[in-house]
Order: structure tokens, then sequence, then C-alpha cells
């Protein structure tokens, strides 16, 4: 079984222990083999979360696009703003 | 959600039809392809599954201790760093952001489980040519496994991300959320219970 070299422990573990220890991350190395299969599962999965975020954001852009044109639509905006004009509740002729 | 780019050109056809990523983003960087995925370029996502699934996996297995559990960890790990791209920063290297989300999608998993009683899970490792080698191989492994899955889990969580997958300790201090001398202490204790394990293996098997 190959041994991994490990960067020296600073703490003071003595080298056959660390000679001990390389060769427990080099089984594990050798034993953490991961399947193309879950890689493939992982992919799609990604895939769809692309998919749903693109139509959640298509569908809640658009609720988004309705909220800020429906107090147009239903003439409840001021488009000169409040508090100006000519019906702003002064009377400019009444101070002149 | 595309961007138009020639890469991409190659990579979606003119059908709109998805391709592997294969070659055309081959030659691009890490940091090249998160640039496009933030771009909501799944494609180029996809790249970086692949580039990175097989250290994304070494730290869930490593921390998780079953290969389902660590499958899972894997893959909710590739999701919210998919949700979460459009905050990432690039003040550390993608993988390393990689390993924090993996790391503590892991310890999550480790805990919410904690009750349920563990299973053997074959082993699909390879470890040796020879039948009695692989037996043994697979015996040390196991001796390795069941050493470390007594560990706490930021004992076992620090000793695979410096040994298994070579992080530097700032690096884990910084994922784990504790201080430096934690770090070391919780590798030292690891490294001292691996090797006391298969010392302990290897006398028994002598004897």
């Amino acid at each position: 079984m190959s041994a991994i070299d490990l960067p020296g422990d600073p703490d003071g573990l003595d080298a056959a222990t660390m000679a001990l220890v390389g060769e427990a991350v080099g089984l594990l190395r050798r034993a953490t083999v991961p399947r193309e299969e879950a890689v493939e599962a992982v992919v799609q999965r990604v895939k769809l979360e692309a998919v749903f975020g693109a139509v959640a954001g298509t569908i809640f852009g658009s609720f988004g696009r309705v909220a800020t044109a429906a107090p147009d639509l239903l003439g409840l905006n001021d488009p000169i703003g409040p508090g100006t004009g000519p019906h702003n509740g002064h009377s400019t002729e009444a101070t002149e | 959600m595309r961007k138009d780019s020639t890469i991409s050109a190659e990579v979606f056809g003119s059908d709109g039809t998805t391709h592997t990523s294969g070659p055309a983003f081959a030659a691009l960087s890490d940091a090249e392809l998160v640039e496009r995925a933030r771009g909501a370029d799944a494609t180029a996502f996809e790249e970086l599954i692949r580039r990175n699934y097989g250290l994304v996996f070494s730290v869930c297995r490593g921390v998780c201790g079953r290969d389902a559990d660590a499958e899972d960890a894997a893959q909710d790990t590739f999701v919210r760093a998919w949700r979460a791209l459009p905050t990432f920063r690039a003040d550390s290297a993608f993988s390393t952001w990689l390993y924090r989300i993996a790391t503590n999608v892991s310890l999550s998993l480790v805990t919410r489980r904690k009750d349920t009683a563990a299973e053997t899970v074959p082993e699909r490792a390879d470890l040796s040519s020879s039948p009695e080698g692989q037996v043994e191989g697979l015996e040390r492994v196991g001796v390795v496994r069941r050493a470390l899955d007594e560990l706490s889990d930021d004992a076992r969580a620090a000793f695979v991300l410096r040994d298994v997958n070579g992080l530097s300790y700032d690096e884990i201090a910084e994922t784990l959320e504790i201080s430096l001398s934690a770090v070391k202490s919780r590798i030292f204790r690891a490294r001292q219970a691996v090797a006391d394990a298969l010392a302990a293996h290897d006398g028994e098997v002598v004897s």
C-alpha cells in the first residue's frame, strides 16, 4: 500500500506515527472513488435549478412589471408628483 | 440565461440543444468559468462541477463517513454554490470556497443524521490488483475510517481537509471557523488516533 508523504507535523509527532498517517491518507484517497452517475446527477440537478431560476425570474419579473404599471393603469399615479403644479393646494395668485 | 460568446455558441447547438461542455471550456480557468457561470451560464458551471467533483466528494466522504451521505452532500454543495454564485467575491479560489461549503454541508448532514444507525456500505475502491491485497487494503481502510468516525466532527473535518485535501492550517481555521491552535490540536489528535488504530491493527495481525 503506497503511503503519502505528508508535510512535517508542527506539533512533533514522530516519524513512525507520521508514516502510518501517510499510509492512512493513501488508503483513504484510493478508497474515495466518485461515481460517474453521481457527477451526472449533480449536473442534471444544477441544470434544473438553472431552468427553474430562469422561469421564476421571468414570472416574478412579470409580476414586478405589472405591479409597477398597475398604478398607471388605474390612474392612481400623479405624473407630475405630489406638491407640484397648479393643483397643489396653494394658489400662487393669492400670494402675489 | 446564456451569454453570447464564441465558446457558448460552440457549446449550444444551433437547434438550441445543450451539449456536454467538453473541449470548448477545457482551456478556461476556474476563474473564467466562474465569471461565465455568474452570468447564469449553466454550462460553464457544469464544467466547474466536473473539474471539482472529486475534491468535493473526498471532503464529503471524509466528513460524512458514508458514500451515500457523501453523494448527497456533494450534490447539495454544488446546488448551494450555484445559488450563491452571485455572492462569491473571488477573494479566495473557487475550489477553496467549494471546500468551505462542502465542509459545512457535510457537518450539518452528520449532525442531522447523528441518531441514525451506521450502515455498512460496500466499498467501491479497487485497492489492489491481488484479491489478498484487496481484502487487506479494505480491512485497513475500515480501520482508518472507524478511527475517524470516533473523532469529533470538527477533528475529522480538520484531518480530511489538511491531510487528504491539502488545505493550509489558515484555510482550515477559516473554513471551520475555529482558531489556528484549535485546528492544530484537532489535526494532532486525529493523526495520533489514525496511527494508533493502524498500529493496533498491525499488532493484531502479527500476533
